[in-house]
């Protein structure tokens, strides 16, 4: 009988590992390992999220800001391997907000590079929504929402104004807690291996909490769907004081002017 | 588990103490749900209430007691990671859609596993449930064995 018993136990183990793992394959998140969608059509549908999301908009070309901006960037390729190619736009706005979309594209508003005392502040931001981007957060809550498929036809230009606005909500929404937890430990291991101080990612969010708190702007995406800030901030402070960095400033000049370039 | 003297000369009482086994564990969940504790505590008590009863009743009341523990421990998994993601904005995952799909399958099996058990403990039937039907012949065949010895030998 014993052995009766556990022939029937490891059975239904089996049964049950089999239903497990049969809708853990059927999960939207998994489609998209299976649909293997290259590196060219996610930067083909990022560039499309962006030109809906920038249109009307009043898109900064400063050559002083591009060239800060590709600073961070270079600094960050030399330090780390970057599976996308980074295009930065900046967007005249008061908002305080930067977001990533599909492909390496990064929307930045223009209050948050006024609000940024360091460079190095901007650069913690950069590397969060590069976490973002690297994890491929917002493809996976896109293809969750709509389906590859559909997420093909609209972003291919077939049809689907309203699945078009629902992918637009989606950016600005924010992302799941873990998926936040991930882009911060993203950044902050990025920062420290090109040489800046992780500390500036807590002091960045110091600087979102602190306006939020004020109800200046919206609460920033960086911010959304996560009331305990001080969690974050903590996390981020504790990393910096156990991984001490040799740091190397950035050394982007004109910093202090840089509401001549997005003004 | 063939003990045809045995059942034969069961009693009413015998036989409505075992269903009720069965019928206290879905009464219990269903009266429990979201909660996963309640049909537990049912099972515990009742079994708890049966102690001194024959060995028929306590072998389907063992059955049904030990048949919520693995429902309760899958349901409590279930329920805390759920409200761990409401209460702090986590994602459904993958992983969580999956444990959700065996919590659904394990109960309905369950559920199926205590109708089917009340029925045939009503018709006075040694019915053994998947997995919990040789645990409990482990603990009490060999007492149903020697009631229905002695009761071949007296008739």
């Amino acid at each position: 009988m014993r052995t009766k018993f556990l022939i029937q136990l490891l059975a239904f183990a089996l049964l049950c590992a089999g239903v497990f793992f049969a809708v853990y394959a059927l999960f939207p998140e998994k489609w998209l390992d299976r649909m293997h969608i290259s590196k060219e059509q996610e930067q083909e549908w990022g560039q499309t999220i962006r030109s809906w999301m920038t249109e009307g908009e009043d898109v900064i070309q400063h050559p002083e800001l591009d060239s800060a901006l590709q600073r961070i960037e270079r600094r960050f390729r030399t330090a780390d391997t970057l599976q996308y190619d980074f295009n930065f736009t900046v967007i005249q706005s008061e908002e305080v907000n930067a977001f990533a979309l599909p492909g390496g594209e990064i929307v930045i508003y223009s209050g948050l590079i006024a609000h940024c005392n360091h460079p190095e502040e901007l650069a913690a931001v950069i590397a969060h929504e590069m976490g973002h981007a690297e994890k491929q957060h917002v493809l996976k809550r896109m293809v969750g929402a709509v389906g590859v498929t559909t997420l093909g036809q609209v972003l291919g230009g077939q049809n689907g104004s309203v699945v078009s606005d629902v992918i637009q909500e989606l950016v600005l929404k924010g992302f799941s807690r873990s998926q936040e937890e991930e882009a911060d430990q993203f950044a902050l291991l990025l920062l420290k291996r090109a040489q800046l101080d992780p500390g500036y990612l807590a002091s960045v969010f110091q600087i979102l909490a602190d306006l939020e708190e004020e109800s200046l702007d919206g609460v920033p995406e960086m911010l959304m769907t996560h009331p305990n800030v001080a969690d974050r901030i903590q996390q981020a402070t504790e990393f910096a004081v156990k991984n001490p960095v040799e740091t190397v400033e950035l050394n982007i000049s004109n910093w202090e002017n840089r509401g001549n370039w997005i003004h | 588990m063939e003990l045809q003297v045995f059942e034969r000369r069961l009693f009413n009482t015998e036989k409505e103490k075992a269903s009720n086994a069965y019928l206290m564990s879905l009464v219990g969940l269903m009266a429990g749900l979201p909660l996963p504790i309640i049909n537990l505590v049912a099972s515990v008590g009742y079994y708890w209430s049966v102690r001194n009863s024959t060995a028929f009743v306590k072998f389907h009341a063992f059955q049904a007691m030990t048949s919520q523990f693995l429902v309760v421990a899958i349901n409590a998994i279930g329920l805390s990671w759920t409200l761990s993601i409401l209460f702090s904005d986590g994602s459904f995952s993958a992983a969580w859609a999956g444990w959700m799909a065996v919590l659904i399958f394990v109960n309905v099996t369950e559920w199926i596993g205590n109708i089917i058990g009340a029925i045939q403990a009503r018709k006075g039937k040694l019915y053994g449930m998947y997995i919990f039907g040789p645990l409990a012949w482990m603990v009490y065949g060999s007492a149903l064995q020697k009631q229905e010895e002695a009761l071949r030998d007296a008739h």
